[in-house]
């Protein structure tokens, strides 16, 4: 490009950006006529900049820069290039089709006023380094309102650093799987072209997580939809915040939790994710109605709880997993009405536990329930004369109030062996491994681990 | 013709054939006689493959047993003592089976039917059968391939008279058309007139050979008498 | 080669007739039956739950039931074995035939372990597996009836030897790893710990339906070499051993035929 050429290009980009100006309001600013308006022709290839879109951009830009607090701006269909960096309180509106596209260097959308709403875009094309946290929206502003953006091609999705209040909502983020790659790193100089380009999956370690909030509180994170992401909801350090609704299926873990407490999660979905769910150093948490399905790596969990006190999961659906729920050093917690079931590893509950209640679940059709690390666990199977519902248990329940009249021992064959010998494993649900729990139940074996429902109930809860 | 040279036969150390030669040669009806134990059993299972000799040699129409297995099993017949079939198959499919495995057309299995009159129990069972019936049957896969050997074991066991005087009628027949037909049998009596040659087996080798009309030498030792109680 | 071919085609038709009447067929096809309508009574899983009923439908009665069924067809021929084995016929040929028979019967019944299952939701590459690996299981333990009645002629003592070795593939051999699971030295070598559940047909078919099939991921089992093989190519392994075991039948029941058959 010549010297003229730039200045030709540059007087029509302000020419656009001044009428721009001109014609958007405090209240509501779109731009004014057809002549301006950024067409829906987005380029073939949308990381290419194209004259129709670099007049968007400069019309997008210039308002974010002069737009006055609390202005809506309407953003029509097309290609939009940033990075954009939304400084002021503005509430961003997209119409359908309108398409943020980073410059794969930092961040798509970078929020630092608070009070921001980015609603109803295609966000895209952030950088991918993981060690400056990249992100299609990153958000440092409190109260934002990130709601109903579709996400993908991008580190992070939604990333909240130390802003409290942001509303995450309806969003749909799906990961990026593979990256374009030069070639040849050593000869492609500057910016390579296409042709130099070739495709480079990523494996999970290398992506970004769907929403990722570090360092704050009260946020509501509800009814989003995230795929192929490395981790789906992570939270480290966020307090008092409610994580609803969302779907998240095929990442690594489906919930990445730590030192984090106060918090409530209800009616998720995590299903199909390479490692679970793992809540790690928290307490004072709500689970409820929360669906974990068929997280079946080698060391997946439906819920994995480490160091977690006094946390209620009520009426989840823990079903299919490689091990359905995990506790290790976890204190006065209550499980309740939640139903655990086909997992191949029901629970395993660690002698380092203790205090925690379990009443009114369901383990069905586990290969094998109750595994133990062999030492005496102190948890209570029974609340108020009420315990567990445990499938293929003798059930006596002679005064029919529900409640079995005889004890259920659930045995842990395999206890301490499992450590020696990984492979012991295989025989869980076997035929000879049956034959001897079946004998159990009825007659107690000495010296076999496990553990002992005081009042079995005969029939499952119905959440 | 059957040729058996020094065969040899122990079990469990009980030697039961001991360097037995034998021939039986084509268009004569032989008898194989002897007492309980002789070997008579014995000589046939190993004459028609079912037991492995430990020494000697067997060829069926010189064909060697061992060395032509197959070829000398195509020419040889066999009815085993007391023949038993698989309980839950009627007489029509044993002899469909035995005809199939021969390669036989089924107008042969329905004239092997009308010739042992097995036409009536044809859809039955063999385990329904009874012992003369299955004895019939089991004549009748014996005819059925016109195997130039016919080899019987106690043939006439479970065969009322009529069928008996059948059976060595077509046995005569067989040997008429030039087949070598060997019986082994301790029922002397019935085969008086019906054998050309009569072998007299004893300690598991042919000890003589009788004229037909002397079969009743055959056994020259006495019964014990039986023992008479007294009242006190 | 024609004549072995007649010998088989006789002998399968032969075979295929002896078991029309035989009540351990009939028993085998009624549980077949009833194992494939219980996926239609949990209606919202019916695929996802066929597999699980087949594993436990052959481990715990289709493998007795094609036991006995191989047993009765070898028992069946025992008594007539001196007139079938002066017949001009390879002995090969004959329990090729035989064996022809029993696959012939048993492998529609496994298809119709999973046939109310397709019916109703479409044929997929997990049923046909699963019938494939049951027909598989069923047809191996039905030789290993065969061989045990050529050896046993007995009825009596085939059928309670027959009993017994059910009992030691479907308990035994667990409950024998289980009880030296503890030894120091099979926990310093857990590769041979590991060989007999390959071995056996029936751990076989449950570790690969489990692992593989349903994907119920092996929690902690670990990834050793051999372990981590057999998890990945649960199929290519099923398919190996299980002819192996047929082989191995038909090898063991020729020679059980041909000995002692005068008694």
């Amino acid at each position: 490009m010549t010297t003229r050429h730039r200045v030709v290009v540059g007087v029509l980009v302000i020419a656009g950006a001044v009428a721009a100006v001109r014609a958007a309001t405090v209240e509501h600013s779109t731009p004014a006529s057809p002549a301006e308006q950024p067409g829906p022709s987005a380029s073939a290839d949308s990381r290419l900049p194209t004259p129709d879109s670099r007049r968007r951009t400069a019309w997008l830009q210039t308002q974010l820069v002069t737009a006055p607090a609390g202005t809506l701006i309407t953003v029509p269909a097309g290609v939009y290039h940033g990075p954009f960096l939304v400084a002021r309180s503005l509430h961003l509106r997209g119409e359908p089709g309108a398409h943020l596209v980073g410059d794969g260097r930092t961040h798509t959308v970078a929020v630092q006023a608070a009070d921001v709403t980015l609603e109803g875009f295609e966000v895209s094309g952030s950088g991918l380094d993981l060690g400056k946290d990249h992100a299609a929206i990153h958000v440092t502003g409190p109260r934002a309102v990130i709601a109903g953006n579709r996400i993908h091609d991008a580190l992070h999705g939604v990333y909240v650093r130390q802003a409290d209040g942001a509303r995450i909502e309806g969003n749909t983020i799906v990961g990026t799987e593979t990256t374009l790659e030069p070639v040849d790193p050593m000869a492609a100089a500057g910016t390579p072209s296409e042709g130099e380009l070739c495709e480079v999956s990523l494996n999970q370690n290398q992506r970004g997580n769907g929403v990722h909030i570090w360092n704050s509180s009260h946020h509501v994170v509800a009814r989003n939809v995230i795929r192929h992401t490395r981790d789906g909801v992570y939270f480290s350090f966020v307090d008092r915040t409610e994580v609803r609704d969302n779907d998240i299926e095929g990442v690594r873990y489906g919930l990445h939790y730590m030192y984090s407490d106060d918090n409530r999660f209800e009616g998720n979905v995590f299903r199909d994710n390479a490692a679970g769910a793992a809540i790690m150093n928290s307490k004072h948490l709500v689970l409820r109605r929360n669906q974990f399905l068929a997280n079946r790596s080698h060391r997946a969990y439906g819920i994995l709880l480490q160091t977690v006190d006094d946390t209620t999961l009520e009426e989840n659906r823990i079903v299919g997993n490689t091990i359905g729920l995990f506790f290790e050093s976890g204190h006065g917690n209550r499980v309740v009405g939640n139903t655990i079931a086909n997992n191949h590893i029901g629970i395993h509950a660690s002698d380092s536990s203790d205090g925690n209640q379990f009443t009114g679940n369901n383990f069905v059709g586990n290969l094998h329930t109750v595994e133990t690390t062999g030492g005496n666990l102190t948890s209570v199977w029974s609340v108020d004369g009420r315990g567990n519902h445990w499938s293929g248990a003798v059930t006596v329940d002679l005064d029919r109030d529900g409640v079995a009249d005889l004890p259920h021992r659930e045995l842990d064959l395999f206890g301490q062996i499992r450590r020696d010998l990984p492979v012991i494993g295989l025989l869980a649900g076997s035929p000879g491994e049956r034959l001897l729990r079946f004998v159990h139940a009825r007659i107690a074996l000495p010296g076999l681990p496990g553990v002992t429902d005081p009042a079995p109930l005969v029939h499952p809860t119905r959440p | 013709m059957i040729t058996i040279d020094g065969l040899t036969k122990s079990y469990a150390r009980q030697r039961v054939l001991d360097g037995l030669d034998l021939e039986a040669h084509a268009g004569q009806v032989t008898l194989l006689v002897g007492a309980n134990g002789t070997g008579k059993t014995t000589t046939l299972r190993v004459l028609c493959g079912l037991s492995a000799p430990d020494a000697g040699r067997i060829a069926i129409e010189q064909a060697d047993l061992v060395t032509a297995r197959h070829a000398a099993l195509s020419r040889l017949s066999f009815l085993p003592q007391s023949p038993r079939f698989h309980a839950r198959l009627t007489a029509g499919e044993i002899l469909e089976f035995y005809a199939r495995l021969r390669g036989l057309p089924a107008t042969r299995v329905a004239e092997l039917e009308e010739r042992w009159d097995l036409g009536g129990v044809r859809a039955q069972a063999t385990g329904q059968l009874s012992g003369g019936t299955r004895q019939r049957l089991a004549l009748a896969v014996l005819m059925l391939p016109h195997a130039p050997v016919l080899v019987l074991d106690e043939p006439g066991l479970s065969l009322d008279p009529d069928w008996r005087r059948f059976l060595h009628a077509e046995l005569h027949s067989a040997a008429r058309r030039g087949a070598t037909v060997l019986v082994a049998t301790h029922l002397l009596g019935e085969w008086e007139g019906h054998a050309d040659r009569c072998l007299v087996l004893e300690a598991g080798r042919v000890a003589r050979e009788l004229p037909p009309s002397r079969l009743r030498e055959a056994f020259p030792f006495s019964l014990p008498q039986p023992v008479r109680t007294h009242a006190v | 080669m024609t004549a072995h071919l007649s010998t088989i085609r006789a002998t399968f038709w032969r075979e295929v007739a002896e078991h029309r009447l035989n009540r351990f067929l009939h028993v085998h096809l009624a549980l077949a039956t009833v194992i494939s309508v219980l996926p239609l009574f949990t209606p919202d899983a019916t695929e996802r739950s066929a597999p699980a009923w087949v594993l436990q439908g052959v481990l715990y009665c289709l493998s007795l039931s094609s036991l006995l069924l191989g047993l009765s067809a070898a028992h069946g021929d025992a008594d007539e074995f001196p007139l079938l084995f002066t017949q001009p016929m390879a002995r090969g040929a004959w329990l090729s035939g035989k064996v022809m028979a029993l696959a012939a019967l048993l492998c529609p019944a496994s298809l119709l372990l999973v046939a109310p299952t397709a019916l109703t939701g479409g044929v997929s590459g997990t049923l046909v597996y699963v019938a494939a690996a049951a027909g598989g299981v069923c047809l191996a333990i039905a030789l290993v009836g065969l061989a045990i009645g050529f050896w046993v002629r007995d009825h009596v003592r085939g059928l309670l030897l027959a009993l017994g070795v059910w009992f030691g593939l479907l308990f035994g051999t667990d409950l024998v790893l289980l009880a030296l699971s503890g030894a120091p030295w099979v926990q310093q070598y857990p590769t041979a710990w590991v060989l007999p559940l390959m071995l056996n047909p029936l751990d076989a078919l449950r570790v690969t339906v489990l692992f593989g099939l349903e994907r119920t991921a092996p929690a902690g089992i670990g990834t050793g070499s051999l372990v981590g093989w057999w998890l990945e190519h649960g199929g290519l392994w099923l398919t190996l051993m299980l002819t192996a075991w047929m082989a191995a039948g038909f090898g063991l029941g020729l020679v059980g035929a041909t000995r002692r058959v005068d008694g």
